[in-house]
């Protein structure tokens, strides 16, 4: 009998992704909230913003599937569009704490000696911060909104990432190709952030992906407290604040901006777990 | 051991001063005079130009910190523009709501994590093990504020069995503390599970298997003992994730602690008091940390000589 008889034959690529059922749903559950976010107008004859003061507090119902809250809008249509909200702090936060974490953790892990110890030195003492704190910190000063808001998100999630970059680099900087690349005449940035960092892309993925799940989190929590996105921005934690007036009168106030919160972190978190899964074998099966 | 310990306590103070210089700065970055800031927007210019006697503005930067620092050390965090008390004093009774609010949901996340996941671990692949962690994926992704809001609507609103608000007696506990306990409880249950599957193929399992060891002793004093350490740092470094979370459950459930001394700090633009409770979370945070280390040490003497 021959190797290639003993092996049994591999899946077709499509039917390898079902062994993992975390990226699978994650996924899916991921791009139906971008899609629906980027489609709600298209979703929605709504106005996310247009009072309607004859209609408020409306119970869910054939006109308004999620109910109106207390101006009369409708509900289905500023979580709707609250996606959008979300997506955008997503972006603009995990964007700004790669594009700071990534250079000094690939500088700390590349260089070591005192630039590695200036730099995790600061990572270590934004650490000690438990992140809402410090975001509150760093909101009470520049002011509340929804800019302000996404920046101390980010500060609190670079450190994170300024680890990670680092402990991959340390470990990936030994290897002969970086070796031969150096060998080769290529410059030491060009080392640091073509081939060390395209080959730390993965574990950076997965932890983006995780990130994702928290800055929504952490959005929605200080909205929720009135130190992010200001009413009457149709923003999850800034409705649910909203509706905590009308707890047992209009639950639904809370309830389905609660709902979608729990749906798209939910599809990172699995997103996250499903990635980490296929792009690191040591952890299947594991968390 | 000593010289592992020490290494870490010596750090101590230098991360404090570090941080407290953070914040300090941070303070100072106030647009405009930060002195008429921290006096209000009411203040008189007398009371602007005590506030910055007071604050030692027109000295060099080092100086100031230096001055913060020594009342700081002695105790004195300024005065409180919103209650015109000491912080100190603010803080002092706001903490025994936050310390006890803080003890009985991680008392919750430990129990309920740490016996989920020893479960799951061992009846792993039944439907109790899938069950058990799709409730775990779950309680990570849901913002405990909103867990807050809808239990409060269920049982205090609807059925009336537990408090609205505030902290009167031992049945208000319990709704505060189950919701912020269900991230940790969560997060625990998943690495406690994690860990105990790491181990449970070791040699030594099979070894204490083999000498005759019943099933409980064999998971309880073999694998779980080994599979604590990365039990015990995320229980650690999640207690300042609890502090955070705390802030927001604070408010929800109008819990007279330090979370929503600093909320209402915020609002009320009352900068020495942000500082004071920001300054004294970070100190919890890094001294459970240390304590963490130790405790580490204590389990498994090779991390004393990495």
């Amino acid at each position: 009998m021959t190797r290639a008889e003993t092996k049994p034959a591999s899946p077709p690529r499509r039917l390898r992704l079902l062994r993992y059922p975390n990226l699978v749903i994650g996924a899916v559950m991921t791009v139906a909230v971008v899609l629906l976010g980027l489609a709600a107008p298209l979703l929605t004859s709504y106005d996310p913003y247009l009072q309607d003061l004859g209609s408020s507090l409306q119970l869910p119902s054939a006109a308004h599937l999620f109910g109106t809250d207390e101006f009369g809008r409708d509900l289905l249509t500023r979580v709707l569009y609250g996606a959008r909200i979300s997506l955008l702090e997503v972006t603009l936060s995990v964007s700004l704490a790669l594009a700071v974490g990534l250079p000094l953790g690939v500088m700390a892990g590349y260089f070591g000696g005192v630039v590695d110890q200036i730099i995790t030195w600061c990572a270590d003492i934004l650490y000690a911060f438990p992140g809402i704190v410090l975001a509150i910190l760093i909101v009470s000063i520049l002011g509340t909104n929804l800019i302000n808001m996404l920046i101390a998100i980010s500060v609190f999630a670079i450190p994170g990432y300024i680890r990670l970059t680092r402990s991959l680099t340390l470990a990936l900087k030994e290897l002969q190709y970086t070796e031969a690349a150096l060998s080769l005449g290529a410059s030491v940035p060009r080392i640091m952030f073509v081939h060390i960092l395209r080959n730390a892309l993965a574990p950076i993925l997965v932890q983006a992906t995780l990130t994702a799940g928290e800055v929504i989190l952490s959005a929605a929590g200080l909205s929720f407290l009135g130190l992010g996105v200001q009413p009457p921005a149709a923003e999850w934690g800034a409705m649910m604040s909203e509706g905590r007036n009308y707890l047992g009168v209009a639950t639904h106030l809370s309830l389905f901006p609660g709902l979608a919160i729990t749906f798209t972190v939910l599809g990172l978190n699995l997103l996250g777990d499903g990635l980490r899964d296929r792009l690191d074998p040591r952890f299947r099966g594991r968390l | 051991m000593f010289t592992y310990l020490f290494r870490k306590v010596a750090m101590l103070p230098i991360m404090l001063l570090a941080v407290s210089l953070l914040i300090f700065s941070a303070v100072r970055l106030l647009p405009g005079d930060p002195a008429r800031v921290m006096a209000g927007p009411q203040a008189t210019q007398e009371a602007v130009d005590d506030m910055h006697e007071r604050l030692g503005l027109g000295r060099p930067f080092l100086v100031q910190y230096q001055v913060f620092l020594s009342g700081a050390l002695r105790g004195d965090l300024g005065e409180s523009l919103h209650s015109k008390l000491p912080v100190t004093q603010d803080i002092a009774e706001r903490l025994p709501y936050t310390a006890a609010l803080a003890l009985t949901s991680y008392l919750f996340a430990i129990l309920v994590g740490l016996s989920t996941g020893i479960f799951a671990a061992i009846y792993r692949g039944t439907w109790f093990d899938h069950l058990a962690m799709i409730i775990a994926i779950l309680g990570a992704s849901i913002a405990n504020f909103w867990l807050a809001l809808m239990a409060l609507t269920l049982f205090s609103v609807q059925l009336g069995w537990l408090p609205l608000l505030g902290a009167e007696s031992w049945k208000s506990y319990i709704l505060p503390s189950v919701t912020l306990g269900v991230l940790p409880a969560a997060l625990i249950a998943r690495m406690t599970r994690a860990s105990m599957l790491e181990n449970i193929h070791q040699d030594y399992v099979r070894t204490a298997r083999a000498k005759g060891l019943g099933s409980r002793a064999v998971y309880l004093r073999h694998t779980l003992r080994n599979a604590l350490i990365p039990i015990v740092t995320i229980v650690g470094l999640n207690f300042g994730g609890l502090l955070g979370g705390a802030v927001i459950t604070e408010t929800v459930f109008n819990w007279p602690g330090l979370g929503r001394l600093l909320v209402d700090a915020v609002r009320f633009r009352d900068y020495a008091v942000i500082q004071g409770v920001t300054l004294l979370t970070v100190i919890i945070v890094v001294s459970i940390n240390l304590l963490v280390d130790v405790l580490l040490s204590a389990i498994d003497p090779r991390i004393r000589f990495e």
